[in-house]
């Protein structure tokens, strides 16, 4: 997938020094990443290591106790997450977060809030089609759909704002083998489109075969980062940092 | 025959003023978490307002529109002013400050203006009766179930037609995701407060047509029955709000005419014991718990 040379690419995404704690405990320690234009980069960590918990400070969901956060260039620290959606930050989030009670088109619409009325009507019939699973269920409550639907439907809901960098937080948990393989071949097309990704996975073999750039995180702290293809072939790190050589193959579910 | 029919125009006639007021109270509900036992004193600004305005000689048809325009402007006022300061905080917080806007206003009425009630004219033809295949019915009955059937349709179409509708019921059912998709906070809460204030004006209109009163109590009752039908609807459930609302009409207007005349006073107690029952053996209202239905 390597589209560009890592790390040279115009910087995007900028965490420098990032802390996030939750009543006390510190889930993440000083974390440091960038993310460039075009970039495939992937954060991959045990369960716990505070993968999730990044995200949300990045999107302003839980706004970081420490460092700084800077979006092309700018200090975004503290932005909300609408304020960043519109800056060019969108997230596909852990467990969906479909909106059940809404049905599937009015899933895509609402999340093109930020654009005007036509454009968010031809953005929902542009994904509708692309996703043809959608597009059949358009008219169904979202609590209705299966678990691969769901999560093309929060993918496609990631969309509608016309991200630059597309965040997404475990896109294959919980999903059955085949569904996982398709969300995978849709990470490689978005990734071919040119669609900046920072994907945060527990399966790390698969992840870092795809990505560009890889940040190994264990306990809070970045233990590692470099080339994708790189850390692949450290068999030393994926023992230290993920537990034994099972940590690195298809996990269904956390 | 004749005479249940008539008890149920009359019933549903009520029940659909309760409904006006059990939805917006569900509204905000949905984007709070908060019972807004405050939404009555909408009804208590848009009775003053009334009461100045046909003093000075204003028309009926003119008063609506600005009777309803009041008790949209105080709802986003109120939200501005007091209930921002609660949002997220514990339900408490919340319960606490919607009674305190509530005894404030109250207050402010008694101290400023009058403790006592002050009457103002009302339409000419609200008395008047017609027929309806034989059944009696008041003309203002008629007015009152085509005006709250029209707007409560007109509100499900804002719900699930424009955006701000859909931001309102995506809030509703997670304020955080709604924030990851886009919504504002501020823009979702305050269409609620609007909204819920546009549904209050329909619902004073109505009930100060029949009433002709202005007093510092005048929203008290009509925001314990709202509550009430939105709790039998199940809180924040849009169409559990509008059946909640019909059937508290009905349920007090059978009791009204049933119960001997001594015992008028005690309808709404009798009421009450009864919804209370109902809670015994359906904790969740009278329509299932199921997240999809949620408004």
């Amino acid at each position: 997938m390597h589209r560009q040379t890592p790390g040279r690419p115009d910087t995007l995404l900028t965490l420098e020094q990032v802390e996030v704690a939750y009543g006390g405990v510190r889930a993440v320690h000083g974390a440091s990443i960038t993310v460039g234009a075009g970039e495939f980069v992937a954060l991959i960590g045990p369960n716990g290591a505070g993968k999730s918990s990044l995200l949300n400070a990045i999107v302003g969901l839980h706004p970081p106790g420490g460092g700084t956060i800077r979006w092309r260039g700018s200090d975004v620290t503290g932005w909300s997450p609408q304020r960043l959606l519109r800056a060019g930050i969108a997230l596909v989030p852990e467990h969906r977060r479909i909106l059940t009670s809404l049905t599937t088109e009015e899933n895509l619409l609402v999340a093109g809030i930020t654009t005007g009325a036509r454009s968010r009507r031809r953005l929902a019939a542009e994904l509708m089609e692309r996703f043809e699973a959608l597009g059949r269920r358009r008219s169904a409550p979202a609590g209705l759909l299966s678990g691969g639907e769901a999560q093309q439907l929060a993918i496609a809901r990631a969309l509608m704002s016309r991200p630059a960098l597309l965040l997404m937080d475990e896109p294959a948990l919980g999903l059955a083998p085949s569904l996982r393989s398709h969300v995978f071949d849709l990470l490689g097309e978005l990734a071919g489109a040119g669609t900046t990704l920072f994907v945060v996975e527990q399966d790390a073999r698969r992840l870092l075969e795809m990505a560009d750039t890889a940040y190994i995180i264990r306990s809070g702290d970045i233990v590692a980062s470099g080339p994708a293809a790189s850390l692949a072939a450290r068999q030393d790190l994926f023992e230290a940092f993920l537990g034994n050589g099972t940590s690195w193959s298809s996990s269904p579910s956390s | 025959m004749v005479e249940f029919a008539q008890q149920l125009i009359d019933g549903f006639g009520l029940g659909s003023e309760y409904a006006l007021l059990a939805l917006g109270i569900g509204l905000t509900f949905g984007v709070m978490r908060m019972v807004n036992f405050a939404h009555g004193e909408l009804i208590t600004v848009s009775a003053y307002v009334a009461y100045g305005l046909t003093l000075v000689g204003m028309d009926w048809w003119v008063l609506v529109p600005v009777i309803m325009a009041t008790s949209i402007a105080t709802s986003v006022a109120l939200e501005m002013v007091a209930f921002r300061w609660v949002r997220g905080a514990s339900d408490f917080a919340m319960l606490l400050m919607s009674f305190g806007v509530h005894f404030v206003v109250q207050a402010g009425f008694v101290m400023y203006v009058s403790a006592s009630s002050r009457g103002f004219e009302r339409p000419d033809w609200i008395n008047r009766t017609t027929s309806v295949g034989g059944v009696r019915v008041e003309v203002v009955d008629i007015a009152v179930i085509v005006v709250a059937v029209v707007t409560l349709l007109v509100t499900l179409a804002i719900l699930r037609k424009t955006i701000y509708g859909l931001a309102i019921r995506a809030a509703a059912e997670n304020f955080d995701t709604a924030r990851l998709l886009g919504v504002r906070s501020n823009l979702v809460i305050r269409s609620a407060f609007a909204l819920a204030g546009l549904l209050a004006g329909v619902a004073a209109v109505l009930f100060l047509m029949r009433t002709g009163r202005a007093a510092p109590d005048a929203g008290l009752l009509p925001m314990l029955k709202g509550v009430l039908a939105a709790l039998i609807g199940g809180l924040g459930r849009l169409q559990g709000a509008v059946l909640g609302g019909i059937l508290l009409g009905i349920v007090e207007v059978q009791l009204v005419s049933r119960l001997p005349d001594e015992l008028d006073g005690m309808v709404n107690g009798i009421t009450f014991v009864l919804i209370a029952l109902l809670f015994v053996f359906r904790p969740a209202g009278i329509l299932r718990t199921r997240a999809r239905e949620r408004v």
